[in-house]
């Protein structure tokens, strides 16, 4: 989903001899890396800043205590800009901070965006060929060989041949004709198997879909975006400004 | 020499007798059997009806009693498949007696176990989500389809080889039965006449199973081990959980066996047939796995306590010297020590000593479940204060529910079907029968050439060594 990307903010001075200003694109999508700009210039003469050092924060909230989390440095080139790649992921207001050249000065300003994020990493999927498919085979092996087993129970009940006896024949007979009036237990047996190893193998292919996310037509949630990197390191104290 | 049919009927009526003569011990038994059972489904009435609040479990200690039930069960289910698949496959004679007792202690407590799923669920109905929202990536999904593979396997492979008994019961025990249990023989004995075909169908039906239930047991316990050890928590973040769960199940299901064995071998009057030899041999087996765990329990705590991880202090506080110890080492004392002991004392070694040792495993196996359950989900994964967990009324009443559940069970079990598997036993003795009458055979021509002497004085009794 692509959320609208809104830059808030005054740009301002960072120092009595520079000046900064902060752009940033119109829209982001969720997970998606934007750019954040930073432009430096010294305030007496005009001209670019080159090597400024500028720390950007990201202000949060935490079980009711709020802080500044450091997301990382951008060092401005020759042109003075100083270019931040930051990752949108989470919804809401961003507040970024920035601090540049050792001076008190602080430029903040909120970016709304929206949407949800998430995505599974591979895991075992790293693996070449793991899948979903290796296990249902396995498990669809297993049931098959066991309604095999099914099959010659079956044969049990039908394959009666009485070893050459005329009154054991006709008792047999007898019998496997009683039997198939009532229930045949073999044959009931092996038709539950069918039926459990039915469910269990759909269960298995189905599985993919059964969580809506991976199935967004129609479902109301956003694409899968994944963010990748580092977390950001919480900034310590005593720098981490408490607001709770 | 003891003709073979005086022994054969002699067998036939101690297989019979059970489910021909109902004593008045054997109701009061069900009765108490029954009453437990039906204080735990009231007990989990009363949980259904005010939901999971009633027990002691919380959002941080989220499993408890219900999944080391769960566990236990399905881990002395391996006693099934140890004793009659591995056995069999390895033509050790000896089991014959005791494999149906085996194969019908993995289908009831299967059967129990996989209850205590739902049990553990709350409200039963969520079941349905794993069949409409399951995806073969979860745990839960591996756990039921293999629970699910394994129930109906052993239930299968305890069905194939009481065909031929059951035919039995069905031309025996017309007499004695009502017409419709005699009715419930004939359909189950699928119209067994042992004929060469009967034989050659049946045969190769049990090979199969008696090979594929192997690895399905395994898998089985494998997977109930890594819905712990896929879960992110330190004392569950092990590789050889898998192993480690697969020994003890096969460690409690031979303490299980021979609990049961020696009960119904007193109650019916088995000891022709279920020697101390039975206990002698299941009770080196139950050392053996002693050893194997107590080597898997040092491998997982020497790797773990050497890197000694954040996180290992905690565990190994709460385990060995703090709140979980008398459990660890009653565990570890009573449960993995004492059937090494046991079976190493030569004055121990007996068939009292022998179901004490396995009450231990039995009783330790269960200890070991509950403290790898619940230490686990006690260490914090944030700075909190570590959570507690006592069970409930209603835990321990539905506890005892299925421990009660499972015996009664096999008190069911033993009524209705034969409780020993009369045809394997017949053909084992039949062959030992023919290799004593080779060997006489043998012997006589021998002291003949020997001796001189036209006749032997000596004879070997059924039994004696070949």
């Amino acid at each position: 989903m692509v959320a609208g990307f809104v830059l808030l903010g005054s740009n301002g001075a960072f120092a009595d001899h520079w000046t900064v200003e902060v752009s940033a694109p119109d829209e982001g999508a969720l997970g998606e890396t934007i750019q954040l700009t930073a432009t430096v210039e010294d305030v007496a003469t005009g001209e670019p800043v080159e090597g400024a050092e500028l720390v950007f924060f990201s202000s949060v909230t935490f079980a009711g205590v709020g802080g500044d989390i450091e997301l990382g440095e951008a060092v401005t080139n020759e042109l003075g800009v100083a270019v931040f790649n930051y990752e949108l992921r989470k919804l809401g207001t961003h507040t970024i901070t920035i601090e540049g050249g050792g001076e008190p000065n602080i430029l903040s300003f909120p970016v709304t965006i929206g949407g949800q994020l998430y995505r599974s990493p591979p895991r075992i999927g790293l693996i070449p060929g793991a899948g979903g498919w290796v296990v249902t085979l396995v498990v669809a092996g297993v049931w098959v060989t066991m309604i095999v087993v099914g099959m010659a129970v079956i044969r049990v009940t039908r394959g009666s041949r009485p070893d050459g006896n005329e009154a054991e024949a006709e008792e047999d007979e007898q019998e496997r004709r009683w039997g198939s009036k009532w229930l045949n237990v073999a044959t009931a047996v092996t038709a539950v198997m069918i039926l459990v190893s039915g469910g269990l193998i759909a269960l298995l292919i189905r599985s993919p879909n059964t969580h809506h996310n991976h199935n967004p037509e129609g479902y109301d949630r956003t694409a899968v975006a994944f963010v990748e990197g580092a977390l950001p390191r919480i900034r310590p104290s005593p720098r981490c400004r408490s607001r709770g | 020499m003891e003709p073979m049919n005086d022994w054969r009927l002699r067998l036939e009526t101690t297989t019979l007798n059970p489910a021909r003569k109902t004593t008045r011990n054997y109701y009061v038994v069900l009765f108490f059997l029954l009453a437990v059972t039906g204080w735990g489904v009231y007990a989990y009435s009363v949980q259904v009806r005010r939901g999971l609040v009633v027990t002691g479990m919380s959002d941080r200690i989220s499993w408890g009693l219900y999944i080391t039930m769960f566990v236990f069960f399905i881990g002395i289910s391996h006693a099934g498949t140890l004793i009659s698949a591995i056995l069999r496959v390895s033509h050790a004679g000896w089991r014959s007696p005791v494999t149906r007792m085996a194969e019908f202690i993995t289908a009831v407590a299967l059967t129990t176990g996989a209850l205590f799923v739902i049990v553990d669920l709350g409200r039963p109905d969520r079941l349905l989500n794993v069949l409409e929202y399951g995806r073969w990536q979860s745990p839960i999904v591996w756990d039921v389809v293999a629970v699910t593979t394994y129930l109906t396997a052993s239930m299968v492979y305890l069905y194939l080889p009481m065909v031929p008994d059951l035919a039995f019961f069905r031309d025996r025990m017309a007499p004695f039965v009502s017409r419709p249990k005699h009715m419930i023989y004939r359909i189950l004995a699928i119209n067994w006449r042992g004929t060469t075909d009967q034989k050659r169908h049946l045969g190769r039906a049990i090979s199969i199973m008696m090979i594929l239930i192997i690895p399905i047991a395994v898998s089985v316990h494998t997977v109930v081990s890594w819905i712990f050890a896929m879960t992110l928590r330190e004392a569950w973040n092990s590789t050889i959980f898998g192993f480690f769960f697969v020994a003890g199940a096969i460690f409690s299901g031979i303490a299980t066996l021979i609990v049961v064995m020696a009960i119904l071998r007193r109650v019916y009057r088995l000891e022709e047939y279920i020697t101390p030899k039975h206990f002698l041999y299941l009770g080196y087996l139950l050392a053996a796995m002693a050893g194997v765990m107590i080597y898997a329990n040092l491998s997982e705590y020497i790797t773990a306590g050497f890197k000694f991880e954040e996180g290992t202090e905690f565990l190994f506080r709460q385990l060995f010297v703090e709140e979980f110890a008398p459990y660890f080492w009653f565990y570890f004392i009573g449960g993995l020590l004492t059937p090494v002991v046991f079976m190493f004392i030569r004055r121990l070694r007996t068939i009292g000593g022998i179901v004490t040792a396995a009450v231990f495993v039995d009783l330790g196996m269960f200890v070991e479940r509950y403290f790898i359950v619940v230490t686990g989900l006690r260490a914090p994964l944030l700075p909190y204060e570590p959570a507690s967990y006592t069970p409930t009324w209603v835990e321990w009443s539905i506890t005892a529910g299925g421990f009660a559940f499972f015996a009664l069970l096999i008190t069911l079990f033993v009524k209705v079907f034969p409780i020993m598997a009369v045809w394997e036993m017949t053909e084992e003795h039949e062959l030992e029968f023919e290799q004593m009458v080779e060997y006489e055979h043998e012997f006589d021509e021998e002291g003949l050439s020997a001796t001189g002497v036209s006749d032997t004085t000596q004879r070997l009794e059924p039994g004696s060594p070949l």
